[in-house]
């Protein structure tokens, strides 16, 4: 249960065996390169900056092109992602002598040529079409659309803006065109053909351009319209065919697309190794990599080290240094630290609290989702996508999370009797026409082993609304988890040998919470002593650092003011009553409704109507559960002790998105 | 006109009315409000898609919780109930009209807020959703109050 402890590494490799080296520390998955430490020193920064990779922009460029190949073959792919065979593993050493890679290289040089192609036609394509648009208002025009006159007769075509009548036109241009008419009005403009002598070209031209005119011209174009249209729509089939035949080969292709998969994986392998290289610094003939490595991994590391023939040492982290934070739990608690994760790793050398939280969460969660069926549908649907979908990082974690508080759900809808909400005693009654069990008049009945929160409840022989009851119970685990959250701030401080502060400052308001509750379950002498020795402990106390003794005392009656903080945390634990009861009201009201239908109609419809709203109604408090449980951790438990700011450890790695990386032996 | 207001039962459907209604408008707005900063943010880049969708559900629970307590007051109310009855469910549905309302919009803000947050660092989702959960609090206190009001 911690944050692991980091070691600082600085090891000097032969010039021409660091490639080898970064390729072995790759495969342990357990150093970070870091070059802050090389930086940091003139020196340092200078052979810093001789490390370069001419080829890396160069295999930038080919990691991205490979991906936007396996992309368009995912794409066409008619086999479902899902139902592929199991990952594929890459053998880093073996993979590029192997007759996969020429098959993998050969595949994306055809896939690679394939999009090349299919762009070049689309383009093709678009031109075409273009080109036929503006043949289409000069269809009736039977003369070339090249052809520009005799040698004393000129023909200009225009567009002129449609506002522009017949009338008008023909007015303008009476006198001096030989011949105007117009081909066609459309798309906003009208479209003409003027005939006239060589002579009155200039004049006529001007007429136009006044009336708004733009000439058109098809320069060496020896086709009318028509025939011009047909050969652009010739060249469209053509290409459309050919179109087809790719589309035809990427899909017959794309069957093959595990190949590209080891390719891709493969390249931004080498890139992973080729951008840790420049964080190297550089001499003549030696490699500078300053690094960090967990305690646990020193032994794999060392052996490597020794192995490449280098020279390395091992110290600890100064306390000026930004070291990267690695979390140690369990497998169980792993989906836990991403909730972690998503507020903020705890900063280095601080307290890991993934245990605890966990066990709060799995509490709180199955609180605000008290149901059976709920739970049973939220767990069995997450190890169904986790099998079927094999999802890795952040998305398996979540899956996982959500699996685990599923069985919490389970847990207490089982304690406070949610089962769809009130789905059995609704069923028994509507549909078996049950009017009693065992006595029980069947609406107050409830199948919960603890009490209901929806009805009246026996407790020590007193009557009492379940509602409140459960409301008792939210703000009692409220109380219990800030607690754990300030008894885990008492043992950081008495680590950190502050037992002072550790006693008085937060011991005092244990014993508070203590006195209010032996108040409040054992009578009042005991618990008013408890109370009063807790308070007489924060007047005395927190006024300590004032000079004045008025102030020693004023600042120590500031202290209690703190209670207000407590009161509203605790109070805040109250929103899992408040889930809690929307979940199991809108249950209940998809009961009802659902049972409404009498007709036979109505009764065949009646699983599809329950189901499709329950799984909605699960939806959405499934999401509030999880953000207010979250909240609670965030802002109510972490606020009592937690340090933030940790970041994150992220070691060079064979780049595992397709592939699972073969356990090698390094040796 | 004036004696519709003597009538509990009329009191009764009327705070439910008012519950569903403005905590309704106030998680349209709010929901609304995310939904136009999300649009921005897809157009950039819509692999966000998924992250931007959490930020985006989170004010529409006021509708919810309205919804809850107008079902509850609807359930629990008959022609034949007494003028205390009335006006104690009048008043829950008071309590989550306003405060879900209110409450809704600001967190639609806070959201839209958190989807240029993310838009920028999408590591820092969960800090956004935190920043909006805040804001919840408010309606879950109401929605509390008038559940209890109604059932105590």
């Amino acid at each position: 249960m911690a944050v692991v402890r980091m070691k600082k590494l600085s090891a000097v490799v032969m010039q021409d065996q660091a490639d080898a080296l970064i390729s072995r520390l790759m495969r342990l998955r357990c150093v970070e390169v870091d070059a802050t430490d090389l930086l940091s020193d003139q020196n340092g920064a200078a052979m810093l900056a001789r490390a370069r990779n001419e080829q890396l922009p160069e295999n930038e460029r080919r990691a991205a092109e490979i991906d936007e190949a396996l992309a368009l073959l995912h794409r066409r792919s008619q086999r479902p992602m899902r139902k592929r065979r199991r990952t594929p593993v890459l053998r880093i050493d073996a993979f590029p002598l192997s007759e996969e890679y020429k098959q993998a290289e050969a595949l994306f040089d055809r896939v690679h040529a394939l999009l090349q192609r299919e762009g070049e036609i689309a383009e093709e394509i678009a031109a075409r079409q273009s080109e036929i648009a503006s043949y289409h208002p000069f269809l009736s025009y039977d003369l070339p659309l090249g052809f520009s006159g005799t040698r004393s007769c000129r023909i200009l075509l225009g567009a002129l803006p449609a506002t522009v009548s017949s009338e008008a036109l023909h007015a303008q241009t009476e006198e001096s065109a030989a011949l105007l008419y117009e081909t066609a009005r459309e798309a906003g403009s009208c479209f003409l053909v003027c005939l006239c002598h060589e002579d009155d070209e200039d004049e006529m031209w001007q007429h136009l351009t006044h009336l708004g005119c733009q000439r058109i011209t098809f320069p060496g174009l020896d086709l009318t319209a028509e025939d011009a249209t047909a050969a652009a729509q010739k060249t469209i089939d053509r290409l459309e065919k050919e179109r087809d035949a790719l589309y035809g080969e990427s899909v017959a292709l794309s069957e093959k697309y595990a190949l590209l998969e080891l390719l891709s994986d493969y390249t931004h392998t080498l890139l992973n190794l080729q951008r840790t290289e420049l964080q190297f610094g550089n001499t003549e003939k030696t490699a500078i990599l300053s690094a960090w490595v967990p305690c646990p991994a020193e032994k794999a590391v060392t052996k490597t080290l020794q192995d490449a023939d280098c020279a390395y040492e091992f110290s600890d982290p100064e306390p000026e240094d930004d070291v990267p934070v690695l979390l140690q739990n369990p497998a169980i608690f792993r989906p836990f630290e991403d909730v972690l994760g998503v507020y903020s790793l705890p900063a280095y050398g601080t307290y890991d609290p993934t245990r605890i939280m966990s066990i709060f969460y799995f509490i709180i969660f199955g609180l605000m989702l008290a149901d059976v069926g709920y739970g049973v549908m939220l767990s069995g649907i997450c190890l169904l996508a986790m099998a079927v979908l094999r999802p890795k990082g952040g998305t398996l974690h979540l899956l996982q999370l959500f699996a685990i508080c599923g069985i919490s759900c389970i847990l207490c809808g089982v304690l406070f009797g949610g089962y769809f909400g009130n789905a059995p005693a609704a069923i028994m009654k509507n549909a078996f026409h049950v009017t009693a069990i065992n006595g029980i008049p069947i609406d107050d009945w409830t199948p919960a082993l603890l009490f209901d929160p929806m009805r009246p409840v026996v407790l020590f022989g007193i009557e009492t609304n379940g509602m409140l009851l459960f409301m008792g119970l939210s703000l009692a685990v409220g109380v219990l988890h800030l607690c754990a959250g300030m008894i885990i701030h008492m043992a950081v401080l008495f680590g950190q040998g502050k037992w002072f502060e550790a006693i008085f400052d937060v011991g005092s308001w244990l014993i508070v919470f203590a006195g209010i509750a032996v108040l409040l379950l054992a009578g009042t002498l005991p618990g008013a002593i408890v109370l009063g020795i807790g308070l007489l402990m924060i007047v005395a106390t927190n006024g300590r650092h004032a000079r004045n003794p008025l102030m020693k005392f004023l600042g120590g009656l500031l202290g209690l003011y703190n209670l207000v903080s407590y009161v509203s945390d605790v109070l805040s634990y109250a929103r899992i009553l408040a889930l809690g009861l929307a979940t199991t009201v809108i249950a209940q009201v998809i009961n009802m409704t659902a049972g409404m239908a009498t007709s036979p109609i109505g009764i065949l419809l009646f699983p599809i109507f329950f189901l499709a709203g329950h799984a909605l109604n699960l939806v959405i408090n499934l999401l509030g559960a999880y953000v207010h449980t979250s909240r609670l951790q965030y802002i109510e438990f972490f606020n009592k002790f937690f340090v933030d700011g940790g970041r994150g450890f992220s070691p060079v790695e064979v780049c595992s998105k397709y592939t699972v990386p073969a356990q090698e032996n390094l040796t | 006109m004036l004696e519709l207001f003597t009538d509990p039962y009329f009191l009764a459907l009327l705070g439910a009315a008012l519950a569903v209604g403005l905590a309704g408008i106030g998680s349209a707005k709010g929901v609304g409000l995310v939904g136009e900063a999300t649009a921005g943010l897809l157009a950039e880049d819509p692999s966000k898609f998924g992250r931007a969708l959490v930020l985006q559900a989170i004010p529409g629970t006021q509708g919810i919780y309205g919804l809850v307590v107008a079902l509850m007051i609807f359930f629990n109310s008959a022609p034949d109930m007494t003028m205390v009855d009335g006006v104690r469910y009048f008043a829950a549905g008071l309590a989550i009209a306003i405060a879900g309302y209110g409450s809704a919009i600001r967190q639609g803000r806070v959201a839209a807020a958190g989807i240029g947050l993310i838009a920028k660092r999408p590591d820092m989702l969960g800090r956004a959703i935190a920043s909006a959960a805040l804001v919840e609090t408010y309606a879950i206190f109401a929605v509390l109050i008038s559940l209890l009001i109604v059932f105590l």
